[in-house]
């Protein structure tokens, strides 16, 4: 029992040390850090000055927009798709289902630069270049696959009886949906939006290949850390993990397992 | 309302779980659909709920033909085995669903929803969740959502099996009570002899895709009307033996272990096992080579040998009553 604390601080301090070295580089004045020879690995002279510096002004604003805005599209464009997709899959055969969803993962296999280069040229034909539309519709290609895999283990643990038993109670299919089927999968619909959103807030080569001028904070931060300028870098870096933790914390009662189970069990 | 079965068959793959059920079940009657598993019980309820479909025959409901309505637009009232309550709901909200979704008025919702809750004991409960209550709860809060409304019908699928014996024993007469106040057409499946026994008006034996026998309990213990349901139905199998043994000039004759005196007359067996219920034994015996079991209230043991009568018998042909 002591030994697994142990190891389990150990594990925790690997993963969560490049996060306190951030933490750092954007509170620490810069010359305990990036201009030291030995920079301290103790907080010696916090400061909120670097953060006030480096995200005044349309730099960091754009790209955060960005960044939301195509997150949060892909989010709903996948919920959109992979919802009656994933219902589907649910309510065929398995023998049917099983090689759609080995199929459909297998798409994932292809590495995102060898589709993201055609992608881009038609979307220059198409004037989805440069927009984040166009973004968008190219992650999606790889969260759709995902959300549909969660998706259809949701609807497939919501019992058919609970929806025959809705019908007989005199429940068309737009009230099955909306009253019974979705809230109960709620958790697992939840579920699905935070990993496409997730996806997409830290997608890189897509990013770079279709909006490679006024890109999303993930290509800012790897444009401002290769010219040098540091600490905007890391203050955007501080920033652009803020709302991963946010969402994961106010999502995280629809992560439970409990939520589905109850009722209709047998 | 009456419930007409017309020459329903149902074929998955190559087994004819259904194979022409006819039946007329009337107005107000507890009709038990009573199969050992795997019979097509379910199916059937299944057909008559309009989730499933036949491939062949008619459901007709107070003379309409509802073979083709969904099951929706039937306005029939449904307890699954596992009682289907829709976890996102509280209790309140279950019961209500049907009503809501024939667009009734608010007062009214809640007017009905209290009286059924009055009715089945579950006032207290009607604002928990669901998965919050106990199996027993859960159950009546089923049968609450299946009555509160005003079916043509009500079909129940073994809504008992998921409670422990005693709380079934005190379900099965709520129940019962419940139909006669209705006045309900109650269409229940179960494997349960017993509880067919006691609950129905009248039990249909399903087997092989078909009624077997439909008729009241007690006839349907007394007179079977074929081999099958004869052993089927009993704590016991009914006993047969040829005719000549007994002087009968029929293919076979067939008697209950209840249907004997033990310790007088002029038949004897020997006894291979005893089995003990309450304070009487069941015999299981060899009878000139035929095994037989009789009930007596003497205690015997194993390698005996009993005399006894036979009081009444049926004589079978061909597996099938003689009248």
């Amino acid at each position: 029992m002591k030994w697994s604390y142990i190891g389990a601080i150990v594990v925790g301090a690997y993963f969560l040390f490049p996060l306190y070295v951030l933490f750092l580089l954007a509170f620490n004045s810069p010359t305990f850090t990036i201009l030291a020879r030995y920079p301290a690995l103790l907080p010696i002279s916090l400061t909120l000055n670097n953060l006030v510096v480096s995200l005044q002004g349309s730099a960091f604003i754009d790209p955060l927009i960005k960044s939301l805005e195509t997150a949060t599209l892909v989010g709903v464009i996948t919920l959109i798709l992979a919802v009656p997709a994933g219902y589907g899959l649910s309510r065929l055969p398995r023998t049917v289902a099983y090689p759609i969803l080995v199929l459909l993962l297998v798409t994932n296999m292809m590495p995102a630069i060898v589709i993201g280069i055609p992608i881009a040229v038609e979307f220059i034909k198409l004037h989805l270049f440069e927009s984040v539309v166009g973004l968008a519709l190219a992650q999606t290609l790889i969260t759709l696959p995902l959300a549909t895999f969660i998706l259809q283990g949701t609807f497939s643990s919501i019992p058919q009886d609970l929806e025959n038993q809705a019908r007989v109670d005199g429940a068309g299919l737009l009230r099955r949906l909306f009253s019974i089927l979705l809230p109960i999968a709620a958790p697992g619909i939840a579920a699905a939006f935070l990993i496409s959103w997730m996806f997409s807030w830290d997608e890189f080569t897509y990013a770079i290949l279709l909006i490679p001028f006024h890109s999303t904070l993930p290509v800012t931060i790897y444009s401002d850390v290769t010219r040098g300028n540091l600490l905007a870098g890391v203050a955007f870096s501080l920033v652009f993990t803020l709302p991963v933790i946010v969402l994961t914390f106010a999502l995280q009662k629809y992560l439970r397992g409990e939520y589905l189970a109850g009722g209709i069990k047998g | 309302m009456t419930v007409e079965l017309v020459e329903l068959v149902k074929v998955y793959g190559t087994k004819r779980v259904l194979d022409g059920v006819t039946e007329k079940i009337e107005s107000g009657e507890f009709f038990v659909i009573l199969g050992p598993s795997g019979e097509g019980k379910s199916t059937l309820l299944r057909i008559m709920a309009g989730i499933e479909k036949p491939d062949k025959g008619k459901i007709i409901v107070d003379g309409d033909d509802v073979t083709n309505k969904p099951p929706e637009k039937r306005n029939v009232a449904m307890v699954f085995q596992n009682y289907a309550l829709y976890p996102n709901m509280t209790v309140r909200e279950n019961i209500e669903f049907p009503l809501k979704m024939k667009g009734e008025k608010k007062e009214q919702i809640r007017e009905k929803v209290e009286k059924v809750a009055g009715l089945l004991g579950i006032s207290e409960i009607l604002d928990k969740k669901v998965t919050k209550i106990s199996g027993g709860q859960q159950q009546r809060v089923a049968i609450a959502r299946a009555i509160v409304r005003n079916p043509s019908y009500y079909l129940l699928d073994e809504p008992l099996s998921n409670l422990d014996a005693r709380m079934r024993t005190v379900a099965r007469g709520e129940l019962k009570r419940i139909q006669k106040e209705l006045k309900g057409t109650f269409i229940y499946v179960t494997h349960d002899q017993k509880e067919a026994l006691s609950l129905a008006d009248r039990v249909a034996v399903l087997h092989a895709g078909k009624f077997e026998q439909v008729s009241k309990p007690k006839e349907l213990y007394d007179y079977p009307r074929t081999k099958w349901v004869a052993e089927f139905i009993g704590d016991f199998p009914m006993n047969f033996v040829p005719g000549e043994i007994l002087g009968e000039r029929v293919e076979e004759v067939g008697f209950r272990p209840e249907w004997v005196n033990v310790g007088k007359g002029d038949l004897t067996c020997s006894v291979e096992s005893v089995e003990a219920v309450g304070d009487s034994r069941y015999l299981i015996c060899v009878f000139k080579g035929y095994g037989i079991t009789i009930l007596s209230e003497e205690y015997y043991d194993v390698g005996d040998e009993v005399r006894f009568e036979i009081t009444q018998y049926r004589k079978f042909k061909d597996g099938r009553l003689e009248e």
